[in-house]
């Protein structure tokens, strides 16, 4: 090696050297917490509200009168699934979950909920791939119920986010909830309910997942939120400097609070901000995507093939000549 | 082994035929019955009611329709071997009468 070579790698060893207090540390990111659902609910309309007299619910107060009683919740589908469904442009149900936000014990910085879908159409499920599903934080708190017809917890949809109908490599409800982390923290949980917005007077789906305590063959994963936490600021010794005790001052301070008048604080000075010419937005491409539907009942394919051996037996046994053999 | 009288009767595999397109009726108006049940929704129970209540109805009068028919032929030839039967022996009885001296 020369010793000009040698004196340049010398040089550059000496510039990392000294370029390295400088070099950021990688960035670690909060960590991540996968949340699954404590409890769950989904309810349906009060079938009563479609009665003449109006929906009928149980009084606050007794009634001198028989009170008329709530009819009692039915569902027709498996216990331990979960339903969010318009029928004819009309919700038919909706599900609420409750994650335990509160108890995270710091700020959420971000937030992805899925949901694994269980497309049998024997639990329900119809056309999950055009569901137009919302998530909403609701306050209050939710009791687990299958199909009741009570009024809901309240939702906040002002802060709702639409999710998205993910086919591969299973069904399930993806959305990433960055527009609603400020009311997560005060949020009972999330309600999974139809878009209002995108609901057709033609609008059919229903959409079926588990609850975590579903027990039956068709269950799938529950509900999953994952969430990545920034805990609280902690007061800890190592953070601040021993307290030294205050010296006497020197003069008595110019006002009467007893503390000395802070200095002025020099503000920046805000600036307008810059207007940018708005760029053009490229139209947005939907992209192309296979989905895998299977029949509900597979079995009528085979009413052809029926047709075609029943037919000319039919036609057989018509025509034969039914002369008795002697 | 010896088959019972009636499933030698020409009529027969036709009438059993018949009679499971009843029986495939009635279990059509079943399952229809079934998948109605289980949901509240009326746009799923049409097509339910449709293809099972109407078309196991359909089924069921067709069956009936057939086996009717099938109950007529064989009746009605029936009545054509009785009369064969019939003339046939009015002919062998007028044939003995020219005969005898």
């Amino acid at each position: 090696m020369s010793a000009a070579l040698r004196r340049a790698v010398g040089g550059l060893v000496l510039l990392g050297s000294v370029a390295l207090p400088f070099v950021p540390l990688a960035h670690a990111d909060p960590p991540a917490t996968t949340l699954t659902p404590s409890a769950e609910a989904w309810y349906q309309p009060n079938p009563s509200c479609q009665l003449p007299v109006g929906c009928q619910a149980l009084p606050a107060a007794p009634a001198p009168v028989p009170a008329p009683v709530t009819p009692p919740a039915t569902s027709p589908w498996p216990a331990g699934s979960l339903h969010v469904a318009v029928a004819g442009g009309q919700e038919t149900a909706r599900s609420y979950l409750a994650f335990g936000l509160a108890d995270l014990g710091g700020t959420v910085t971000s937030a992805v909920l899925d949901v694994p879908l269980d497309p049998s159409a024997q639990d329900g499920s119809v056309s999950p791939e055009t569901a137009a599903v919302q998530v909403c934080p609701f306050t209050g708190s939710v009791t687990p119920a299958d199909g009741s017809v009570d009024p809901p917890p309240t939702v906040a949809c002002a802060q709702g986010v639409d999710t998205t109908y993910v086919a591969t490599p299973t069904p399930h409800l993806h959305a990433d909830l960055a527009p609603m982390l400020g009311a997560l923290a005060d949020a009972g949980g999330l309600a999974l309910l139809p878009d209002a917005r995108k609901t057709a007077q033609t609008s059919t789906w229903h959409v079926v997942f588990s609850a975590h305590d579903r027990a039956d063959a068709a269950k799938t994963p529950p509900a999953s939120l994952a969430v990545q936490v920034t805990p609280y600021p902690t007061q800890t010794e190592d953070a601040f400097p021993p307290v030294q005790p205050m010296a006497p001052p020197a003069a008595p301070p110019l006002t009467g609070t007893g503390f000395a008048a802070p200095p002025p604080v020099q503000l920046p000075a805000q600036q307008p901000p810059l207007a940018l010419p708005a760029a053009p937005q490229p139209a947005p491409v939907a992209q192309a995507r296979t989905i895998t539907v299977g029949y509900a009942y597979p079995a009528v394919w085979l009413i052809p093939l029926a047709l075609l051996v029943l037919v000319p037996l039919t036609t057989g046994a018509l025509t034969k000549d039914l002369t008795p053999r002697r | 082994m010896r088959r019972p009288g009636w499933t030698t009767d020409p009529a027969a595999p036709g009438l059993a035929l018949f009679a499971a397109f009843v029986v495939g009726g009635f279990v059509a108006i079943a399952l229809g019955w079934r998948v109605a049940a289980r949901t509240l929704y009326v746009a799923l129970q049409v097509p339910a009611l449709v293809s099972g209540a109407l078309g196991g109805l359909a089924l069921v009068a067709l069956g009936t329709a057939f086996a009717t028919t099938q109950a007529g032929r064989r009746i009605a030839a029936q009545e054509r071997a009785d009369t064969d039967a019939l003339l046939d022996e009015l002919g062998g009885l007028v044939d003995s009468l020219r005969s005898r001296p």
